[in-house]
């Protein structure tokens, strides 16, 4: 972690229109993401966590807000000018499996961007593929001809890294990339994903719902709840002292290895509420333990309560 | 059922199950001779990854497997002492729901879309019971509640879609609680829902559970929910069990290498950020092709030539209510010493 913002997204919103009315899927989202750091986003479904990512990479363009990449603002682009400034900014998808052609040969799924980019020269694009095949862990020779059916789940995610890297990126965009894999092979990717970023300087932005995940790969976490964002802090920090009872709840509710059986503590009560309607002042303050008059009335800004430390509550938890 | 507690059989038996497939590629090992018991009032968790057969097993167990042939089987499964296997289909039929209920993993596809859902509820106390509509309509109500719906009545004029998962997931647990049965089977309940609706589902199952004196079968991926929420667990690799013991001595002390391969290539919440994962190398084996020996043999860090060639027994070794399928297991109370070099 260091020195420049590679990344700043300020106060961007979403809207959709959903059976005539209109809601913000995600609303004043800000956030920076240094040069080399890995960003962690965590929340539920429905929290606009994979709306952030996509709107970053302009999937859509959002309705107000601005982002700006290597200093480039984003949002006005055409179509060809973000085709270009892509290159640099990759995502990966959750399936892997759905997100590689069933038809086409690893080799060609793998080459695509750069063809899209307009290398025409096959020697180079044949070498390039091969670097990055080996470079996720998989033998070219073997890999190169076949196709996606033929691997496992874990290994088409590798094809996926691959394909993200090929046009080395600047910042990868990671939606929710191991939820679909099994522990086991869910920790090789993890450990891949740490790996490309050492070897070709990447920039993360770590989608999940996976607190364990999260915290495993991430410099600094984002909590997301219902369209905004509730905590944001250093990752060793946000699971050491959880200043928003949203936090707090989430963490006290993972099952983790070892826990007893009589010591699981009371869940979160409720469920989210929609979208097309948030509660008035907090959007937590219907499952929030802490609750009280203030925050039915006033929405809570999103404010540093430590250098680097910013919550959405009235009342942050401070400290035991 | 007989009341008579010297003799009686436990809850559950399964001994020597092969459920095979023949499918156009080979035979497909899902479940190669699993045993197991369960009893009264407890909860067994079966834990292993995609493809290790603990699906097809409890489908095995409630027989909703296909039947035209392309399914095979051999073993026993006694259920109070009764071989299901053994038993005609129609009353194979009085036990499923009303003796060993089940809940799946996706509410929405488990439950009948175009259905109200006081329908889905009465449907099973009128037929399987012999209810009136009147008190079945009540009763569905008192199950509604029961199982943590607010406005009972009112929810039950409305269809699954209305729904969110959290609360399908209950009605489809206020299902499987209608006829009061000994055993539910809970496949992958919480897999499809948000930590935090997880949690509250996981406390609806024990509370139930503990009202009802019932046994539970939690089949799962994930070890954190296993150590919370189950007494016993199995762990399933390739078709087989893996190792068998109480929940709290396969934490403290697991034999078998896969379990604690499993346990350490989770990411636990306590350890420093960018913290290298002990991956677990390579992938489980293909079923329509099993290797000989130990199954787990390619993939595992202390592998000897025997692992290779000889397939392991669920043995125990010195604790009888502790069995592992293992040549080389690892040393009783020390695995964290092993597990902190051990894999890579």
């Amino acid at each position: 972690m260091n020195n420049g913002t590679l990344l700043e997204v300020n106060d961007i919103t979403v809207e959709y229109v959903t059976q005539g009315q209109r809601f913000a899927a995600i609303s004043d989202v800000t956030l920076d993401i240094a040069e080399g750091e890995t960003l962690g986003l965590v929340g539920e479904s429905g929290c606009g966590k994979s709306t952030t990512g996509r709107a970053i990479i302009q999937l859509p363009t959002p309705t107000a807000g601005h982002v700006k990449f290597e200093g480039q603002e984003l949002t006005g682009l055409t179509h060809n000018e973000m085709r270009q400034i892509r290159q640099r900014l990759q995502i990966i998808f959750q399936d892997p499996v759905s997100s590689l052609n069933p038809r086409r040969r690893v080799k060609d799924i793998v080459a695509e961007p750069l063809i899209i980019a307009g290398n025409k020269d096959a020697a180079d694009i044949d070498r390039k593929v091969r670097e990055v095949l080996n470079a996720v862990g998989m033998d070219p020779d073997i890999t190169l001809d076949r196709r996606p059916h033929q691997f496992s789940g874990g290994q088409c995610q590798r094809i996926c890294i691959a394909r993200a890297l090929i046009m080395e990126p600047k910042l990868i965009v990671c939606d929710e990339p191991v939820s679909a894999l099994d522990v086991s092979v869910q920790a090789q990717i993890l450990n891949l994903l740490e790996d490309m970023k050492e070897r070709y300087g990447l920039t993360l932005l770590f989608i999940s719902h996976d607190l364990a995940v999260v915290k495993n790969i991430s410099d600094r976490v984002a909590v997301m709840y219902l369209g905004k964002f509730c905590e944001l802090a250093d990752s060793e920090r946000i699971y050491e002292a959880p200043a928003h009872p949203y936090t707090a709840g989430l963490m006290a509710t993972i099952p983790e290895i070892g826990d007893k059986a009589i010591d699981s503590g009371p869940a979160l009560a409720g469920e989210i509420p929609s979208p097309l309607n948030p509660p008035s002042g907090c959007r937590f303050r219907t499952r929030c333990p802490q609750a009280q008059e203030k925050c039915t009335a006033e929405e809570p800004a999103f404010r540093d309560i430590d250098p680097g430390h910013q919550v959405a509550c009235h009342f942050p938890l401070l400290g035991e | 059922m007989a009341d008579n507690q010297s003799i009686e059989p436990p809850l559950l038996e399964v001994n020597n199950l092969f459920t095979h497939f023949d499918t156009p590629r080979g035979i497909a090992h899902a479940v190669d001779g699993v045993s197991f018991t369960l009893e009264r009032g407890r909860t067994l968790g079966i834990v292993g990854e995609s493809g290790s057969g603990k699906s097809v097993l409890s489908r095995t167990i409630i027989d909703i497997l296909a039947k035209d042939g392309s399914v095979l089987h051999e073993g026993e499964i006694l259920f109070e002492g009764r071989d299901l296997r053994q038993l005609p289909e129609k009353e194979m039929r009085e036990i499923r729901g009303r003796e060993i209920a089940m809940v799946f993993q996706d509410p929405m596809s488990s439950l009948n879309p175009v259905k109200k859902i006081g329908k889905q509820i009465t449907e099973v106390l009128t037929k399987r019971l012999g209810m009136t509509k009147q008190a079945a309509k009540l009763r569905a109500a008192e199950l509604i509640d029961s199982v943590g719906i607010p406005d009972a009545e009112q929810q039950l004029t409305r269809f699954p879609m209305h729904l969110s998962g959290g609360m399908r997931q209950r009605v489809a647990i206020a299902i499987a609680m209608a006829c009061e049965p000994k055993l539910l089977i809970a496949d992958e309940p919480t897999t499809a829902l948000d930590v935090t609706i997880q949690a509250q589902i996981l406390d609806l199952l024990r509370e139930q559970q503990r009202e009802r004196d019932m046994s539970v079968i939690l089949i799962t991926h994930n070890l954190g929910i296993v150590s919370g929420y189950t007494d016993d667990v199995a762990v399933m690799y390739a078709g087989r069990i893996a190792e068998r013991c109480g929940t709290d001595e396969l934490i403290a002390h697991p034999r078998m290498p896969y379990t604690e391969a499993l346990m350490n290539s989770a990411p636990a919440l306590s350890d420093p950020p960018h913290t290298r994962l002990n991956a677990i190398p390579g992938l489980p084996p293909n079923l329509l092709n099993v290797p000989p020996g130990c199954r787990f043999h390619a993939r595992c860090p202390y592998v000897q030539d025997k692992c290779k060639s000889d397939m392991p027994e669920l043995l125990a070794e010195d604790n009888p209510a502790h069995t592992f399928a293992c040549w080389h297991p690892l040393a009783n109370g020390k695995a964290n010493e092993v597990a902190s070099g051990g894999i890579q």
